[in-house]
């Protein structure tokens, strides 16, 4: 990576990373992106926008969930492997006993009635909050048919014809891949 | 715990989440129809609107998304189902991100990246309105459709207001046994 800009701090110790990422992990309600920008490079100015950017960029095209990704990213570049594990567990530790402890507090009521159909009043609407994300991420594509084609069709293989992932990815990808290398896409 | 359906059952959990993982082109959603797949469909572990449940009860709660995961593990077996479906989606792209870290520059100066990145861009969200379909397959009438129509256009509409808010609206209207 290029030279660091005068205005950033250095590295963090490993407790400091421990430290960030359960901040980052407690206070991410729905997606823990935006929170990773604003504690690494907002408030603890450890990265700037632009190095996030970059590690973002390279993050998603490695398999994995983006979030675990740039976390493990950021904490193997401070501290090695054990920077990465510790940055992870930060992230998730608390948060996944935390929804324990909350699902079992929901199995402890449910069965009640109310809580029954309050869960499925939250899981219908959670539904549509998936539509509307998947919305929002297709955008930068909206205005091309090809792309739409392509993601109709991937929908309808997976979700009609009962595809398996990996070969809608394949079949489907491969065309997106090309078409994205003649640059139709 | 000690019986061997229960060991296979984290074997099968565990196998599904590697290979998902490796397949997982930035978020976990695009992966749901084949977690649907697994839990509801051909091994009958869960019902959807407990699959969806699940799923809304993470999004409720702080921490990064991909923790429904472990509920799912957790329904089927318990805290060790719960760290083996989040281990396993973890494992493969931790070590395949300390291998990036390594080669940062290299694949930063790829233009194949942003090739690949563009073509697969509506293949996944192409497999994330499939996973929605999956969930609607929880809703049992047309009430449910109403509503979730509703809070779609609530989500596309006010983008300001933070999603919580309707997920929240969502199990008041529930609970009153409006559904």
């Amino acid at each position: 990576m290029s030279t660091e800009p005068e205005a950033l701090r250095p590295m963090p110790t490993r407790r400091e990373l421990f430290a960030a990422f359960f901040k980052i992990g407690i206070s991410a309600f729905g997606g823990a992106m935006p929170w990773v920008r604003r504690v690494l490079v907002d408030q603890k100015r450890w990265l700037s926008n632009e190095e996030l950017t970059d590690i973002l960029t390279v993050c998603q095209a490695v398999p994995g969930p983006n979030v675990v990704n740039v976390t493990v990213f950021f904490g193997t570049r401070c501290h090695g492997v054990l920077g990465g594990a510790i940055a992870f567990i930060g992230l998730m530790g608390t948060p996944f006993v935390l929804l324990l402890l909350l699902n079992a507090l929901y199995h402890e009521f449910s069965h009640l009635p109310f809580v029954k159909s309050a869960m499925y009043g939250m899981g219908v609407v959670a539904t549509a909050y998936l539509v509307s994300f998947a919305v929002a991420l297709a955008k930068p594509f909206r205005r091309n048919p090809w792309a739409n084609l392509l993601c109709i069709a991937a929908a309808l293989a997976s979700a009609l014809l009962a595809w398996p992932i990996a070969v809608v990815l394949l079949v489907c990808g491969a065309v997106g891949v090309l078409l994205s290398k003649r640059e139709i896409l | 715990m000690k019986d061997g359906a229960e060991h296979s059952i984290l074997l099968d959990m565990a196998a599904l989440y590697v290979w998902l993982s490796l397949l997982c082109i930035g978020g976990t959603i695009p992966l749901l129809p084949d977690m649907h797949r697994f839990f509801v469909d051909s091994r009958g572990l869960m019902t959807t609107s407990e699959f969806a449940g699940y799923f809304a009860l993470a999004q409720a709660a702080p921490g990064p998304n991909i923790l429904y995961v472990a509920l799912f593990g957790y329904h089927v077996a318990g805290l060790a189902g719960a760290l083996t479906t989040l281990g396993a989606i973890s494992l493969g792209p931790f070590v395949l991100i300390v291998i990036t870290t390594r080669i940062f520059t290299k694949l930063q100066a790829n233009p194949w990246r942003a090739i690949v990145l563009r073509g697969l861009a509506p293949v996944t969200v192409g497999l994330m309105f499939a996973g929605c379909v999956m969930l609607t397959k929880g809703f049992v009438d047309v009430r449910a459709w109403l509503l979730a129509a509703v809070a779609l256009g609530c989500f596309l509409i006010f983008r300001k207001v933070h999603p919580l808010w309707f997920i929240a609206a969502g199990a008041v209207i529930g609970g009153a046994g409006w559904l």
